[in-house]
């Protein structure tokens, strides 16, 4: 075989591996995403669930907000244009303890979604502020287009643990690719 | 080699590559599921989920009614509940065969808005057999799923088809024969299970 040929087939074979890998690592959910980076961020929750929220959302230094390209403006109102709206509430026991929605959208574009965390689970005693971060942190990452990542633990996008309450590197770098 | 032959293998790989790819981003791609689901309670093996969960069974789905409502401590938000009514045709751990139960899940409308809970497998169909892992509501006497991978539809030839996009467990369960599931829970359980 000549060089020429070999160098042809070894690319092929690197190309196959890098297409099938490169897609497994990602944890792009489906493909939703916001119109663009600056996006409505209204506050529904209540008690420490509120100050919870927006740490993870816009505050901590970790956050959606000042981790990664994701402009957060905060509203007084929910709203359906691009709008991320953040809830909580006694859910009853349902099995979940935060569930992301995709609420108003055309084809991929996402104008509104919802996050609620259940508080009938989170506050029995079991969950620490840390664990309730991670679910909030998870939530709000959905919305922006991210699935659950089982691969790392040190991502709030991990939904097997609840000890990493904010974004990695990796996600970083997925929402950056988005948006 | 020879040029031909090189060719074919040079086309084999690019297209392997390509469809592979496409395959991935077809998995990934899917654009209808709009619910993300944070399950309280994750299992890393079959012999973790059976016993983890209270009861597990084989059985049909019989219909849907509505059911609550609860709102968020911010009241302006609300998540309707539906009701599913289920028959035990094989019941493997907390529920005998023959028995009834309802398993209550986010669906339903309210405030003028049709929600319908796409990451547990979506709406029951009335007359498909399931297989389920459930808890029971301490609050009522309605069971949950416990997770994603806790429910299962029956194929014709009485394996189980995960709804779950991923996961451990249901990837293990996957394509596994009712009669083997038995044997799999009377063995964890260390009970005898009627077959």
């Amino acid at each position: 075989m000549s060089r020429k040929r070999a160098f042809v087939l070894l690319l092929s074979l690197f190309l196959l591996v890098f297409m099938v890998t490169g897609a497994v690592a990602s944890n792009r959910w489906g493909c939703w995403k916001y119109a663009n980076y600056a996006i409505n961020w209204y506050n529904g929750g209540s008690g420490d669930y509120w100050y919870i929220y927006n740490e993870e959302a816009r505050t901590d230094s970790n956050s959606w907000h000042n981790y990664t390209d994701i402009s957060l403006t905060s509203v007084s109102a929910a709203g359906s244009t691009d709008h991320v709206n953040a809830y909580a509430g006694s859910y009853g026991s349902t099995g979940w303890l935060g569930i992301a929605e995709i609420q108003r959208y055309s084809g991929c574009t996402v104008y509104q979604g919802r996050s609620r965390l259940n508080r009938s689970y989170l506050d029995n005693g079991s969950y620490t502020r840390t664990n309730k971060k991670h679910v909030a942190c998870q939530e709000v990452g959905h919305l922006f287009g991210l699935q659950h990542n089982r691969s790392s633990s040190t991502t709030c996008m991990n939904d097997t643990i609840l000890s990493a309450p904010y974004p990695n590197s990796h996600d970083q770098s997925m929402i950056n690719s988005i948006y | 080699m020879k040029k031909t032959t090189f060719a074919i293998a040079a086309v084999a790989v690019i297209a392997l590559a390509v469809g592979s790819s496409l395959t991935a981003v077809k998995t990934f791609s899917h654009d209808h599921p709009r619910f993300h689901t944070s399950w309280k309670d994750t299992f890393e093996k079959p012999g973790q989920l059976i016993r983890g969960v209270e009861a597990i069974v084989v059985a049909r789905h019989v219909g849907t009614s509505p059911g609550r409502v609860a709102f968020s401590d911010n009241p302006e938000d609300a998540v309707p509940f539906e009701l599913n009514h289920f028959i035990v045709e094989k019941g493997l751990k907390g529920l005998p065969s023959g028995s009834s139960f309802t398993l209550e899940r986010v669906g339903g409308r309210v405030h003028n808005e049709v929600v319908v809970l796409d990451s547990d497998g979506g709406p029951y169909v009335p007359g498909e057999r399931y297989t389920l892992f459930m808890n029971r509501q301490p609050e009522s006497s309605f069971f949950y799923l416990v997770n994603d991978e806790g429910r299962y539809t029956v194929d014709e030839s009485d394996r189980l088809v995960p709804v779950a996009q991923q996961g451990k467990v249901a990837g293990a369960l996957a394509g596994l024969e009712i009669n083997d599931l038995v044997r799999s829970v009377s063995d964890e359980l260390r009970v005898r299970v009627t077959r």
